[in-house]
């Protein structure tokens, strides 16, 4: 067994393909590296020790066999636990889905096992996707692993933390206004939220279903691209996904930005950002600067309005999709209720945590006769708005780039007295999901605390190529996507550890 | 809009909700929905008239498509995470009387 592990996906991935790491090598190390981190930063939900072993013996099998079992074969895997899963259970973080097993794999899981990845675990997440920390799990607090008292963003906070203090795992986590990208800025790794439309939503427990969307939290773009690459696509049972082919995202990330415009809005640099966080963006819009890419200054006026329209769009979805939970169909049931309406109050009340109750609660207001046109249908007209913007500011350049969070991480609990506190740092990821484009957080620094900074690439709707060359552009010329958490760098077992030596030897080649 | 956030209109939306709040929920969904309210004033400065609303997040349209049969869950599957089921139905209290009951 080689004692340097691998640092990429891509690398794993190709290693095994030139037979240099059995499958079963790398599932192992995956699993015994989440197995050491993992208690103290409580991001990984379920490990699957058993089937994902089974799963790698078979892999190998097929490999020894001379077959080809994929592009990902061998590839360790999680998923956040809103996405369905044959193993295990899928609770979205809920009590009202304690237990709750899904009877089918989502439509990510299944391209992804047939492209021969092994799914090792899900991740922790904000009941139904709903925060911006992750502290709203029914289950456990996830922790940052720069720093444990911290939190990890949300609401993909499991899959960011863990991303971060791992190597060699691909992660899926989901995005409705930031929740990939935000805790992949304050865990220091690359999130993508693609296109709307890019990839299938078939077996993502539905928050707003017309802004969520799944996407990779890797170390590097060129990871992301990987992973999109296989779960991109036309899907059948997702109405909303695109028939539109699908690039091969490794092959465009690596191409050079030379001559690409970069679009600086001042609306997405509001008073709200600290001036840390300022700078080293401003910095990092340099380096894309000296790698060829021309700036200017464009305008979204209405990008301020952006966080109010997703309160109420996002809420009013939120309370329609969560009225499956009825103490019928799935989960939670109440005891002896005396009525079919009691059954549904008393299992949703016992259900729910309250956060959910929250979304639920105004959703249900602004849908309501008489508040309708006051605020649901005004909060779709600044969401028109809102798309018109970029589609005025793509005329003239190729990628907008901002902070992905006005502050780095900040403590467990800090902002858990006040919910509209915690909805304030999801201001400059919402407009992405409102205009449908696809955007992506990479690191871009530390905070003088240690703490990692998010830049935020948006681009033009189904071009996530063009947003994932900007990164790997940038990550070609910088080592901020390399740098792991101090307590986790020299980790435990060495069982797939990334410490920085090992980190710079997976860096990726422009 | 001005809206007066009554302990009525919670009640009310709590229903339409079909969720049973505690009173120390409701008195503290009555202050959440104050700050909502007024955190989406902001929107109120929009002149939004001749502006039409995005009813959906992308362009499309409906597409025909051949009707063709394709495996999906059995109904047993489909039951398998429903909290009481008696195959092939879910088990709900009983929504209708019986013969005899008295009226309502």
């Amino acid at each position: 067994m080689s004692s340097l592990p691998p640092s990429s996906v891509l690398e794993t991935r190709d290693r095994i393909r030139r037979g240099e790491l059995s499958a079963l090598e790398v599932t192992t190390r995956a699993l015994s590296r989440i197995d050491t981190v993992n208690p103290e930063l409580e991001a990984v939900s379920q490990v699957f020790h058993d089937q994902a072993l089974a799963a790698a013996t078979q892999i190998d099998r097929r490999i020894a066999a001379g077959e080809d079992p994929g592009e990902l074969a061998g590839v360790p895997f999680t998923v956040k636990e809103n996405i369905c899963t044959l193993e295990g259970s899928t609770n979205a973080a809920s009590r009202i889905l304690d237990g709750h097993a899904s009877p089918y794999d989502a439509t990510v899981v299944r391209r992804l096992r047939a492209a021969g990845a092994i799914c090792v675990g899900k991740t922790n997440l904000d009941e139904f996707g709903m925060g911006s920390s992750t502290e709203n799990s029914a289950y456990r607090v996830t922790r940052n692993p720069w720093r444990t008292t911290h939190v990890p963003g949300g609401s993909s906070g499991g899959a960011a933390s863990i991303s971060a203090a791992t190597s060699g795992i691909l992660h899926l986590g989901s995005d409705t206004g930031g929740s990939i990208r935000q805790p992949a800025s304050y865990c220091g790794v690359t999130g993508l939220k693609p296109t709307y439309g890019r990839v299938s939503r078939f077996g993502l427990l539905a928050f707003a279903s017309s802004l969520d969307q799944i996407g990779p939290l890797q170390r590097s773009a060129v990871d992301c691209a990987l992973a999109l690459k296989v779960i991109a696509g036309k899907d059948s049972m997702d109405a909303t996904s695109r028939d539109v082919a699908v690039d091969d995202y490794v092959h465009e990330a690596r191409q050079g930005i030379e001559g690409l415009r970069i679009g600086v809005a001042p609306e997405l640099f509001p008073d709200g950002v600290e001036s840390q966080v300022r700078e080293r963006v401003e910095a990092g819009i340099d380096v894309l600067r000296e790698a060829g890419a021309e700036v200017r200054e464009v305008s979204l006026p209405h990008a301020r309005f952006a966080n109010q329209a997703y309160v109420l769009v996002s809420a009013a979805e939120a309370s329609s999709n969560l009225a499956r939970y009825d103490g019928v169909h799935y989960g939670h049931r109440t005891e002896s209720p005396s009525d079919l309406v009691d059954l549904y109050r008393r299992s949703r009340a016992e259900g729910f945590g309250p956060e959910v109750k929250r979304r639920i609660m105004v959703g249900t207001f602004v849908l309501s006769s008489g508040y309708y046109d006051a605020f649901y249908l005004k909060a779709l007209k600044v969401r028109s708005l809102i798309r018109e913007d970029f589609e005025n500011v793509f005329a003239e350049v190729d990628a907008v780039v901002s902070p992905t969070s006005p502050v780095p991480a900040f403590p467990i609990g800090e902002r858990m007295d006040d919910p509209l506190k915690l909805y304030a740092v999801d201001v400059l990821t919402v407009p992405a999901n409102l205009a449908s484009v696809p955007a992506l957080s990479m690191p871009c620094g530390l905070t003088s605390e240690g703490l990692p900074v998010g830049m935020q690439i948006y681009g033009r709707a189904l071009a996530d190529g063009v947003v994932l060359r900007l990164a790997n552009a940038f990550q070609s010329r910088t080592g901020h996507h390399l740098e792991v958490p101090p307590v986790f760098a020299n980790g435990g077992d060495g069982a797939g550890s990334a410490g920085p030596a090992e980190g710079r030897s997976g860096r990726e080649s422009g | 809009m001005s809206i007066e956030v009554t302990d009525a209109l919670v009640a009310r939306v709590a229903i339409l909700s079909r969720l049973e709040l505690t009173a120390q929920e409701a008195h503290e969904m009555q202050g959440h929905f104050r700050k909502v309210l007024q955190y989406v004033e902001a929107i109120e400065e929009l002149d939004l008239d001749s502006v039409d609303p995005s009813l959906f997040a992308l362009e499309a349209s409906n597409v025909d498509r051949e009707d063709e049969v394709a495996a999906s869950l059995t109904n047993v599957q489909a039951l398998s995470a429903a909290p009481a089921s008696e195959p092939p139905f879910f088990v709900v209290p009983r929504i209708v009387g019986r013969v005899g009951d008295a009226e309502g």
